[in-house]
């Protein structure tokens, strides 16, 4: 992806994508549009016989580019495959978007709406034309490590009767679980606001695929009609293979795959290697879980009755006031060893609450002491703090989404700061190990959100916690900066614009190369508002001056031009006034060819800056010499006298002599002539 | 000690030159004679401007000397060329136009010390003048290139730090 080649280029009424792909916007596909954005059609360049479409991620949620590379790796016919990525200059928003260019899909959506209803098909005719398919599809993803986050029968593209294979549609243009139906998502997931699901693992996949195969095998949604926390509360309180099949009679096939895929444990759920030695032949027996485990008597919360773990937490979560009593009354605890008989989560909790009553009684103790109490009764479940819930690995794009789109950072960062992740991998039993990472990588964006100095803070933090993530900073809008080498050619557009900030830079472009850079911070520091003038002046352009020179473009005339005034005050270091508007007029060619590396050369070279001090030493000196001097002189013309005395006697007794000299030695030859006889 | 001897070698050398003098005039004398003597009598002009001149250099006594032995020397010569005898030698000197000589070139001597200095002393101002201005316009352009601050005392880093860096 090469942004320099971001142009406004029309070739033939389209728009070049990095001079690969022509998109066009005269040629809108909305029958293909998705969450992040609207279909375009599109071709390639170098090959214009295939009608492509292009996905133009422009309605401000953060394309999955981690995933891009992979996706591109996956060749199955199962899923629309993904051509080629990049950026595209939109000239109706006079912006840059990321854009996913796809195959188009060989048929129309398989499902246009959720509340369709569709005759069912044969057992067979099912299996052979649509799950086996789909399976490989899943297999697929597994093998290249892609969780799509999108699959559902509004997203697959195939028509009953088919002999071509059911197509999976896009799955990237957002973040992972954004514009999935809470039906789709596990109870866990569902929970969540959409943009804090976070990735997900390839089990989730499996159960969007098992609850997409029980709708088409039912002919219809069994949820119609019901509200996203209906459908969570149905699921939590059957399971979601009882919630969706019910009482139905399917075939003895379908049932197994889907007690299989619908399993609300994860330890228990199939996963594509069990789908292909479904497929095989070979026949599995899945477990069921203990997840609906009922208590002997009910827990009143909220002025409802609640017989199971999951549902209370979920009740307490939503009614903190209620929820501290019962907690700090012990009465939890109580119902959890009497009622219930866990002696282990009423353990878990006691232990959550001391460590909630060790941090103080802080301005959200009550809001922590429940968030980390809920963590404790449903581990599995997403961190539920003031009223949004988010799974762990779905912070950083909450939190993108919350900088990028002005929501509640402070909400985010407190759930950070509160150590929420930490509490959390910790009540995972058996996945624990694996979730250490994801524990510290919070854990240091905590230490990021702390320190306030130039370069840290949030922004930090949401440059190490979400890798993929192109440069956020209020002055880029509009521009897409995916890598630092894309850095300077955006600032360079800026700077041509007319209502440019006064500096190219602040505290995101600063996070954002300290986290991509891998850079050391004591650089930015010197780029902070309290440092001065010139520090910041200088360290700025010494960043971007090593930028210019690692990744181009040769020129950058206007950053240039934005950068000197900033350096301009570091010419007042060269004591020497001529000196200095020499170098100011150096400073202004260096400028004129966009180059800041002699910029910063020229303003910045040590050894003329020693010479000039050393100048100025010398002509110091040179003016204490002739002030002393000239007070020499003042003093002597006080005294005219002593002038006269001291310098006109002398003079007046040489002329004296002289005339003397003359005089005898006109005598003395007169005498000699006479003596002569001349 | 070093004190005690710098006044008393100075008073020597004091001495010494008045010893010089009177060693050369009483030179004079043992050669030619007491006719000479007389015909030094001439001298009487710089006996008192040896007596008289405080300077230290003798700028007085050189200027008032040299000329009047300029005037009595040729008296001395024809004093010489005659015999060198005490009749002619009291001729000379009762010649009016010999006092004339004698004196006005010890008068000529007092006259260049009378106008001489002033003149000097004038010369030397206009030149002090002249190199003042020179020396103020090196100031001023070593102010105008390297700004008021050439004429402070402060530090290199304060320098730096009144300019804002």
């Amino acid at each position: 992806m090469s942004q320099e080649k971001v142009v406004k280029e029309d070739v033939d009424g389209g728009l070049s994508m990095e001079g690969r792909v022509t998109i066009y916007p005269d040629k809108p596909l909305p029958e293909l549009g998705c969450a992040g954005g609207a279909a375009f059609a599109a071709r390639l360049r170098n090959d214009a016989s295939q009608d492509l479409m292009a996905v133009v991620c422009s309605r401000g949620l953060q394309p999955r580019l981690d995933q891009v590379t992979a996706m591109k790796m996956v060749d199955s016919a199962s899923v629309i495959r993904l051509r080629d990525y990049g950026a595209v200059n939109w000239p109706a928003d006079n912006a840059n978007y990321f854009a996913l260019v796809y195959e188009r899909p060989l048929l129309v959506r398989y499902w246009q709406s959720l509340d369709e209803t569709h005759a069912t098909m044969s057992e067979d005719s099912v299996n052979h034309t649509f799950v086996m398919p789909l399976i490989k599809a899943l297999l697929e993803f597994h093998r290249t490590g892609i969780v799509h986050g999108g699959i559902r029968p509004t997203n697959i593209f195939w028509r009953e009767g088919s002999t071509t294979p059911p197509q999976i549609g896009e799955g990237l243009s957002a973040p992972s679980g954004v514009g999935q139906p809470v039906i789709f998502e596990t109870i866990e997931r569902a929970m969540c606001e959409p943009i804090g699901r976070g990735l997900g693992i390839h089990l989730d996949d499996c159960y969007a695929f098992g609850v997409t195969l029980a709708m088409v095998v039912l002919g219809g949604n069994p949820f119609k009609g019901m509200d996203d926390q209906t459908i969570i509360r149905v699921k939590m309180e059957k399971g979601t293979f009882n919630a969706m099949i019910g009482k139905h009679r399917l075939p003895q096939s379908h049932i197994e795959l889907l007690r299989g895929l619908l399993s609300d444990d994860t330890r228990l759920r199939w996963s594509a290697e069990d789908l292909e030695m479904w497929m095989t032949g070979r026949r599995l027996t899945p477990k069921s879980s203990d997840t609906g485990r009922r208590a002997s008597r009910h827990f009143d919360i909220g002025g409802k009755e609640y017989w199971q773990v999951r549902p209370l937490a979920a009740a307490l979560a939503q009614n903190v006031d209620e929820a501290v009593k019962v907690i700090e009354n012990g009465g939890l605890e109580k119902w959890l060893i009497r009622s219930l008989g866990d002696e282990e989560k009423s353990k878990d909790v006691g232990e959550m609450i001391a460590h909630s009553r060790e941090g103080g009684k802080s301005a959200r103790y009550a809001e922590q002491l429940v968030t980390r109490v809920c963590i404790a009764l449903d581990p599995a479940s997403p961190i539920r703090y003031r009223g949004i819930a988010v799974m762990p690995a779905g912070i950083s794009s909450m939190l993108v989404d919350a900088v990028a789109n002005g929501r509640d950072v402070q909400l985010v960062s407190e759930i950070i700061m509160a150590q929420f992740v930490t509490a959390w991998v910790n009540a995972q039993k058996d996945a624990k190990v694996d979730l250490v990472p994801l524990a510290q990588l919070l854990e240091r964006a905590r230490g990021y959100i702390e320190r306030t100095t130039f370069g840290s803070g949030l922004e930090r933090a949401l440059y190490e916690l979400t890798p993929s993530l192109p440069c956020l900073s209020p002055m880029l809008r509009g521009e897409h900066v995916g890598s630092p080498r894309f850095l300077l050619p955006a600032l360079e557009r800026v700077a041509q614009r007319g209502n440019k900030p006064t500096e190219p830079m602040d505290r995101h472009i600063a996070a954002y190369l300290i986290a991509r850079e891998k850079r050391s911070d004591s650089l930015f520091q010197a780029m902070g508002p309290t440092e001065t003038p010139v520090r910041r002046g200088l360290a700025i352009l010494s960043l971007y001056g090593e930028l210019q020179y690692r990744y181009g473009p040769d020129s950058l005339p206007a950053l240039s031009m934005w950068l000197l005034p900033m350096v301009e005050p570091a010419l007042n270091r060269f004591l020497s006034k001529p000196f200095q508007e020499k170098v100011r007029k150096q400073a202004k060619d260096a400028v004129a060819k966009g180059s800041l590396s002699l910029l910063l050369k020229r303003v910045d070279d040590p050894d003329r800056i020693v010479g000039d001090e050393q100048d100025f030493m010398e002509a110091r000196k040179l003016y204490r010499d002739i002030q002393r001097e000239k007070a020499m002189i003042e003093q002597a013309m006080q005294n005219k006298e002593q002038i006269a005395r001291e310098i006109g006697k002398p003079v007046a007794a040489s002329i004296a002599c002289f005339i003397a000299i003359v005089f005898m030695a006109v005598a003395l030859g007169r005498a000699m002539l006479q003596s002569m006889g001349v | 000690m070093a004190k005690d001897k710098k006044p008393e070698g100075k008073a020597k050398k004091k001495g010494g030159g008045k010893t010089v003098l009177l060693m050369t005039l009483f030179g004079c004398f043992v050669p030619f004679g007491l006719p000479t003597l007389v015909v030094c009598l001439g001298l009487t002009p710089t006996l008192v401007a040896l007596l008289t001149d405080t300077d230290e250099r003798r700028s007085e006594l050189a200027a008032v000397g040299y000329l009047n032995f300029a005037g009595v020397l040729p008296f001395m010569v024809e004093l010489w060329q005659h015999g060198q005898t005490m009749e002619f030698a009291l001729s000379i000197m009762g010649q009016s136009t010999t006092w004339a000589v004698m004196l006005g070139a010890a008068g000529l001597g007092h006259l260049i010390l009378y106008l001489v200095p002033p003149i000097v002393g004038s010369v030397v101002r206009i030149n002090q003048e002249s190199r003042l201005r020179t020396l103020k316009e090196g100031t001023a352009q070593l102010e105008a290139i390297w700004g008021p601050d050439v004429a402070t005392e402060s530090s290199l880093s304060e320098v730096l730090h009144n300019r804002g860096l």
